[in-house]
């Protein structure tokens, strides 16, 4: 409208006007005075192509006035489109080559300027916070650090795409088969996530850029330590950070602190002096010489010990859940995993940290967001009545009914076979959205390849498999007419088994690509990583290839659900569903473990958490294939190899189809479950479930109950848009994204995580 | 024959653990704010036959998980219903001896022992747990265990032999 206006007006000007000029209007809009001498430039530029000897151009001068000629017998002004027809026209009739060249220029130029004007829009749509997606729940895309960080990201993953990755790799990105994650980072040659070895870190200190950090002297010390850690390496990477056992972790810390309380209460309370005391530093505290000595002063120091843990462990989840780190009002991704240490100064941080996450943050005492808690669930340790920790996974439980977290890691995990039963360090422990580190195939000498402590997923890939298999599909039908059944259905399905292989192999390249440009990258970029080793294995002699080698490059998949409806009509929750796949996961099994023994690097099958993806991919998807029933008449894909979320289905019988192929996943998985908030008057039925998992060889376990909190006085139950404790309408609706929480779902997930949200049924009353 | 007004194969809302619960229909009290206002037709809902009784009886143990058996209503202890439910706690404990079961009823244990009814008294032995009295608006509290008011009383059955 506002072109034609503007055209409109100077037409009458033009009318007018008696010495008037010649215009044109530009793509813009904007009206100009026409150049001829752009047109003897465009034309020179094809000429010289055709004939790159000759430096004589005849004609160039004289298109240029037909051009103009032509133009001027005009009513209205022509637009730059328009004047380059008739270039076109008249090139056509001096000179086909010449005029082939140009349309060849023009046509070019046309497809740049398309891309730059797309470029320049998104950019500037995050820029400005335009059109917000919550591509990640946890970026406040509104906030000052979130646009500059999201118009950034949109460079950088230009960048990537063009200059970085081989076409086979972009082809597969764009084409929405094979999915390159947090392509953002992917030009700095930043790597995903890690496991931090929070013992060595503590127990030596560690050095920043503008000073060093003493090794922890006490429980305090050495909580806040664990924060200060998460955010310095939460810098190095994009992905999340972990603690694998932080209750063993902490054992030397809460002895330090029980110390110095005890000591004090010799010299206090006693009015003796603490000299002879320096021997007992590290003593348990529940050694003897503690015991014996005063029943006041062992009281005293009971009493300090614990009180300074439950400030330090409170102080913890503040730091973890306000410092916001990287752009975006970011928080570090933490998980903090817990629960086997049957040492009494374990029990009392585990207690410490389930007490804390019952009783919430702030004024109001809201769930924490971060850290991710894991209770890692172990048979002869916490999982039965007669065990020494069974009534902290009691407290877990309850936590879990009041606050989501803790999740359950399953240290008997078949998957996890070969650590070391005396060394936490290789206890089945996970990120919080459900990435884990299996076997290292390059583990040092002397070194259990269980270990988890420094080690992380490296970059994963995901295979976006509803894609393939519609593009199997339709070739048949293309190729038959008519819909495929029986005997030519179970062709088309080896069809898409082989097409799946092409692709697996297809990652696994994509992978080793960006590894190796990972591996490119300079020490320096990482320093705070390097220099203090939280990354196992580094030996600078042999570059940074030597410790991200410990890491795993995985290959993920998304919508198995909907795969299988596309193949064979029905999904994994029928007998022919599940044999299908069966067979699909047993091949990323099978090329995972090839693919690790050939290249000598850690291939993973990872069951990707997705949280833009099934969202995004599912987009692309109804743009190529419309919608289809089960697959496509939804806004999200299925995660992984999950029962669709809307199925009605019991919690055992999920579980049943879910652990029959998270076996087959070693780079990690999750399963859920989705039970009413009235739990949380249930313990036993929790626990009944949570074990159920366990038995049913389930690595990684978690529980969906809604969490609804009144923002205005703080009552927190299940309710809808009104408070029934004050009327107040300020209600924060908190749901679980992936593996972590976020805010209000309603705000913070993106469009098709919504979706997913409100599409989820209880699998149990 | 009895009427079943629903069934949760998997509750976690009745008793601790996971529970079976059936409700059935019927009810002569009609307490203001009662929780199952539809269940007090003795009409509504599904037969209580050999199908449903024996579906139940499997579910029981369904996935290799022992549940509680919850018997509900409307209300299942009139005289309309009696019959039914010893009919499904004795077949339930044919197939599980070790069974627990709670029954939710508005009379009171009292009321029911004068009732001097074999069948009263076969089901009262034969369950664990009994949640007895009319639900009384007034005394409504949420907060209790397995309970919508303060009148109503949560009695161990398992040694109740009269």
């Amino acid at each position: 409208m506002i072109f034609l206006k503007v055209v409109n007006v100077l037409i009458v000007v033009k009318s007018l006007g008696s010495d008037y000029m010649l215009e044109v209007v530009k793509r813009t809009g904007k009206v100009v005075p026409f150049d001829r001498q752009r047109i003897v430039k465009a034309v020179t530029k094809a000429y010289q192509e055709v004939y790159p000897n000759d430096p004589q151009i005849l004609y160039a001068d004289k298109i240029a006035d037909a051009v103009e000629d032509v133009a001027q017998q005009y009513d209205n002004i022509l637009t730059v489109e328009e004047i380059q027809d008739l270039v076109e026209d008249y090139l056509t009739d001096y000179d086909r080559l010449v005029a082939k060249a140009y349309i060849r220029y023009r046509y070019k130029r046309g497809v740049m300027r398309a891309c730059s004007t797309e470029f320049i829009r998104s950019i500037s749509e995050k820029l400005r916070a335009t059109n917000v997606q919550n591509q990640n729940a946890n970026v406040d895309e509104h906030s000052f650090g979130g646009r500059v960080g999201e118009a950034s990201d949109e460079m950088m993953k230009q960048y990537a795409l063009d200059y970085c990755m081989s076409d086979m790799a972009k082809q597969n990105h764009l084409n929405n088969e094979i999915y390159i994650h947090d392509l953002s980072a992917y030009a700095v040659g930043m790597h995903n996530c890690l496991s931090i070895p929070f013992d060595d870190l503590l127990a030596n200190g560690f050095n920043t850029r503008q000073t060093d950090v003493r090794p922890a002297n006490s429980i305090n010390t050495a909580f806040q330590l664990v924060a200060v850690i998460f955010q310095l390496q939460s810098l190095m990477q994009f992905g999340g950070v972990s603690a694998t056992h932080l209750d063993w972790t902490m054992v030397p810390y809460v002895r330090k602190s029980f110390w110095k309380h005890y000591v004090d209460g010799v010299q206090y309370l006693l009015g003796l002096t603490a000299e002879g005391w320096e021997v007992y530093k590290n003593n348990s505290i529940d050694s003897q010489e503690y015991k014996q000595y005063n029943d006041k002063v062992y009281k005293y120091a009971m009493d300090m010990t614990e009180r300074e843990l439950q400030q330090a462990v409170e102080g913890m989840y503040h730091n973890l859940n306000t410092l916001q780190s990287r752009s975006g009002n970011q928080l570090p991704f933490t998980s903090i995993n817990y629960g086997t240490c049957t040492l009494p100064e374990g029990r009392m941080v585990t207690k410490a940290l389930l007490e804390g996450s019952i009783k919430g943050a702030g004024k109001y005492h809201k769930t924490p967001i971060f850290p991710c808690g894991i209770f890692q669930c172990m048979k002869g340790v916490n999982r039965a009545p007669e065990d020494p920790n069974y009534d902290l996974f009691r407290l877990a439980l309850k936590s879990t009914a009041q606050r989501i977290y803790p999740n359950y890691a399953n240290v008997d995990w078949s998957g996890n076979a070969g650590y070391d039963v005396n060394d936490p360090k290789t206890y089945f422990s996970t990120m919080g959205c459900r990435t884990a580190n299996g076997a290292d195939i390059n583990a040092e000498p002397g070194v259990n390849p269980q270990t988890k402590d420094g080690r992380g997923n490296i970059c994963p890939v995901t295979i976006i498999m509803p894609t393939l298999a519609a593009e199997i599909r339709e070739s048949w039908l293309n190729k038959y007419g008519v819909e495929v059944t029986g005997e030519d259905n179970a062709h088309m399905v080896d069809d898409f088994i082989s097409l799946l292989d092409k692709k697996i192999h297809e990652a696994k390249d994509m992978l080793i690509e960006r590894f190796n440009w990972i591996c490119s990258q300079d020490a320096s970029s990482a320093k705070f990583m390097y220099e203090n080793h939280t990354m196992l294995g580094y030996h600078p002699e042999e570059g940074i290839r030597s410790a991200l080698k410990h890491g795993t490059i995985v290959i993920g998949q998304l919508g198995l659900a909907e795969t299988l409806n596309i193949l064979i009509g029905k999904d994994h929750t029928t007998p022919e569903g599940m044999e299908l796949a069966k067979r699909i996961e047993a091949l990323f099994k099978k090329r995972c473990a090839e693919f690790k023994q050939e290249y000598k690097l850690n291939f993973g099958v990872y069951y990707t958490p997705a949280e833009n993806l099934c969202y995004t991919a599912m987009k692309k998807f109804k743009k190529k294939y419309g919608e289809i029933p089960n697959v496509s008449d939804r806004e999200y894909f299925t995660n992984s190899i999950h029962v669709p979320v809307w199925h009605n289905i019991s919690v055992f019988d999920k579980i049943d189809i879910e652990s029959q192929l998270t076996g087959y996943s070693s780079a990690g998985c999750i399963t859920y479950v989705e039970v009413p908030s009235g739990v949380k008057n249930n313990i036993d039925a929790l626990e009944t479930i949570v074990n159920y998992a366990m038995d049913k060889d389930v690595p990684y376990f978690a529980i969906n109950t809604p969490i609804d909190n009144c923002l205005d006085c703080g009552y927190q139950d299940e309710m809808n848009d009104t408070c029934p404790q004050c009327g107040g309408h300020n209600i924060q609706h908190l749901r679980r994204v992936t593996g972590y929480l976020t805010g209000d779902y309603k705000t913070a997930f993106n469009w098709g995580k919504q979706k997913e949200t409100e599409d989820r049924t209880r699998h149990i009353h | 024959m009895s009427k079943i007004a629903g069934i949760y194969w998997d509750d976690t809302a009745a008793a601790p653990g996971i529970s079976l619960s059936v409700y059935f229909s019927g009810c002569h009290f009609h307490c203001p704010g009662c929780h199952n206002p539809e269940a007090q037709d003795f009409n509504y809902g599904h037969d209580y036959d050999t199908d449903i009784r024996q579906e139940i009886a499997q579910k029981l143990k369904k996935n290799g998980v022992m549940r509680t058996l919850c018997i509900l209503g409307g209300e299942p202890l009139n005289e309309e219903n009696i019959g039914d439910v010893l009919n499904l706690i004795g077949w339930c404990k044919l197939d599980y001896p070790d069974l627990k079961i709670y029954v939710w009823t508005g009379y009171t244990l009292e009321e029911l022992e004068e009732r001097d009814d074999d069948d009263v008294r076969a089901v009262l032995r034969n369950i664990t747990f009994l949640i007895d009295g009319r639900y009384e608006q007034d005394k409504r509290d949420t907060t209790l265990p397995l309970r919508g008011s303060s009148n109503q009383r949560i009695l161990y059955m398992g040694d109740y032999n009269v």
